[in-house]
């Protein structure tokens, strides 16, 4: 099973969440991987809508309140 | 536990993670539940750029407030009611009421396709490409793993219930539900290159 269905299942261990978060601090083909999974998930699940550049806006508020903070 | 079992509650261990400082762990949750946060939105407040900001909204405070998180509580309950709050809050302010009401219905947890969210017309075109081809690998499936794939996606049954289900061992289902996930995937891989609705 891929890293994508394990880590959206709870099937990664702690040690092994470990290692794909720093993965996906540079790796993103595991990025895709991972909203594609969550995308087909969504959608079986009938919420069928593109991601409509959510994650990128709400990370980036993310960011500016850090910075804001810092 | 120790540290090779699985996690299981993966949400309470992104939190535990993105507390303790690590960004990324706090992407995982919103790249898993915006599409069910800005459902839940849209529901009320039913105008697509509001549900936009709102569910921008909802993630901003969430995150403000993720050290109040009962780790031992349902990360998704406790999301969705932020979101449902959030949403009433605004329609609650005289100049938002407009001519929307809240729509809240008995099946509110049943997330429709209609819950869309501001396609543009390019996204709209790939969306019905993409989701009409996802239809067509799943009808193709073998009627097992199709079973077994939909009452975990669509019913959200845990593994156990559709082995129960099924009255086959949890490894077998496990095993086809995982078959039945690589053959969509493999049938979206062209729509759904590096290039196209990256995103995160």
């Amino acid at each position: 099973m891929n890293e994508a269905s394990r880590l959206l299942d709870g099937d990664l261990s702690a040690a092994e969440l470990t290692i794909l978060l720093e993965r996906l601090k540079h790796d993103a083909a595991l990025r895709d991987e991972i909203s594609t999974e969550q995308l087909r998930r969504d959608a079986l699940a009938g919420m069928r809508t593109m991601d409509n550049g959510y994650s990128l806006q709400i990370l980036a508020r993310l960011r500016e309140l850090g910075a804001q903070r810092r | 536990m120790n540290g090779s079992d699985p996690l299981g509650d993966v949400d309470s261990a992104l939190v535990a993670r993105a507390i303790a400082g690590e960004e990324v762990a706090f992407e995982l949750l919103v790249v898993k539940y915006q599409r069910r946060v800005a459902a839940t939105v849209r529901r009320f407040v039913r105008d697509d750029r509001i549900t936009e900001e709102l569910t921008q909204d909802v993630f901003i405070r969430v995150y403000l407030a993720l050290a109040s998180f009962d780790q031992a509580g349902n990360f998704q309950a406790w999301l969705l009611t932020i979101a449902r709050n959030l949403a009433k809050t605004y329609l609650r302010s005289p100049q938002n009421r407009l001519d929307d009401q809240p729509r809240e219905s008995a099946a509110e947890d049943t997330i429709g396709s209609s819950d869309r969210v501001a396609p543009s017309p390019e996204e709209e075109a790939m969306a019905q490409q993409l989701f009409g081809r996802i239809d067509a690998e799943v009808a193709a499936l073998p009627e097992v793993q199709r079973t077994a794939l939909l009452m975990r996606e669509l019913e959200g049954l845990d593994y156990g219930s559709i082995s129960e289900r099924l009255a086959m061992p949890v490894n077998t289902v496990k095993s086809h539900i995982h078959r039945a996930r690589e053959a969509v995937a493999l049938g979206l891989r062209e729509l759904l290159g590096p290039t196209r609705d990256r995103r995160w």
